[in-house]
């Protein structure tokens, strides 16, 4: 167990799925930011996933 | 956006598409209920569409009409689609799985209220069955049922009455469809009362349960 916000959640669910299943894709509006998203209250839930799953 | 999701779904591919905001997804409806929903259906059931299409709704600062919109109940009603709106950090980690892993398309719902929330979360692959409701809090004086952020606000109102000597069952339904009626109709059963926080009008025409009061639905934008 860890604890972590519900968007960092959403990052660890989508790692994780891609890592489970190559054949798992994610797109779409703020996915490529390396900020995360660009509304300052989702900042954090896509953080890294670009570079972590390129 | 939509589209090439279908198309990669056909091809084997598991796409997970995400709209920063429910209403810029609604100019993809046509494909979302007349080939994603559908197309089990049409082909004799060979193949679904494995897509999960994420969509973050609630208001925030300044937000318009066209910003700020909770559709879940229209999405309920299109027969095909799965809706699942989480309400924990646990359960968005492992109803996003499951959503994934699903065979058919799946409209994943947050509200952006939530996404700071803490809690704790399993490592690894910890999928959330879809369709199955939570019970949060167990009393025998009235039924509530939540979803989404409007079970953070239950959960408060629930502690407070309990502090007050009402004691509530709270299910967290965390998808809208497959609705577990099951769960609902348990509980309602055993408490006779039922109080609504943002539910599909459906359950009010066709659950079988015992009510000692008339059904009260509380629903808002939030």
């Amino acid at each position: 167990m860890a604890i972590m916000t519900f968007a960092n959640a959403i990052n660890e669910a989508l790692t994780e799925a891609m890592t489970l299943d190559p054949d798992v894709i994610c797109y779409g509006l703020g996915v490529p930011d390396p900020k995360g998203e660009t509304s300052l209250v989702m900042i954090g839930y896509l953080i890294c996933l670009h570079q972590k799953m390129p | 956006m939509t589209g090439i999701g279908i198309g990669a779904s056909l091809y084997g591919l598991r796409p997970v598409i995400t709209h920063q905001r429910l209403d810029f997804a609604l100019l993809s409806m046509d494909q979302l209920v007349n080939n994603a929903a559908k197309w089990r259906f049409m082909f004799g059931g060979q193949r679904g569409v494995p897509l999960t299409v994420r969509m973050i709704l609630g208001r925030g600062w300044g937000q318009g009409p066209t910003h700020s919109q909770n559709l879940q109940a229209w999405f309920a009603h299109v027969p095909g689609l799965k809706v699942v709106m989480p309400a924990t950090a646990e359960d968005a980690k492992g109803l996003l799985l499951s959503s994934i892993f699903d065979p058919d398309p799946v409209i994943f719902l947050e509200h952006r209220w939530l996404h700071n929330l803490r809690g704790e979360v399993p490592e690894g692959d910890c999928r959330i069955p879809l369709g199955k409701a939570e019970l949060l809090r167990k009393g025998e004086d009235i039924t509530v049922v939540a979803m989404s952020y409007m079970t953070i606000e239950a959960l408060h109102a629930v502690d407070h009455l309990t502090e007050k000597g009402i004691n509530c069952d709270l299910l967290d339904l965390r998808c809208v469809r497959p609705l577990d009626r099951q769960a609902i109709e348990a509980s309602v059963n055993r408490t006779g009362r039922l109080l609504v926080a943002l539910i599909p009008a459906t359950l009010l025409d066709r659950s079988r349960v015992k009510l000692w009061l008339v059904l009260q639905r509380i629903a808002g934008s939030l």
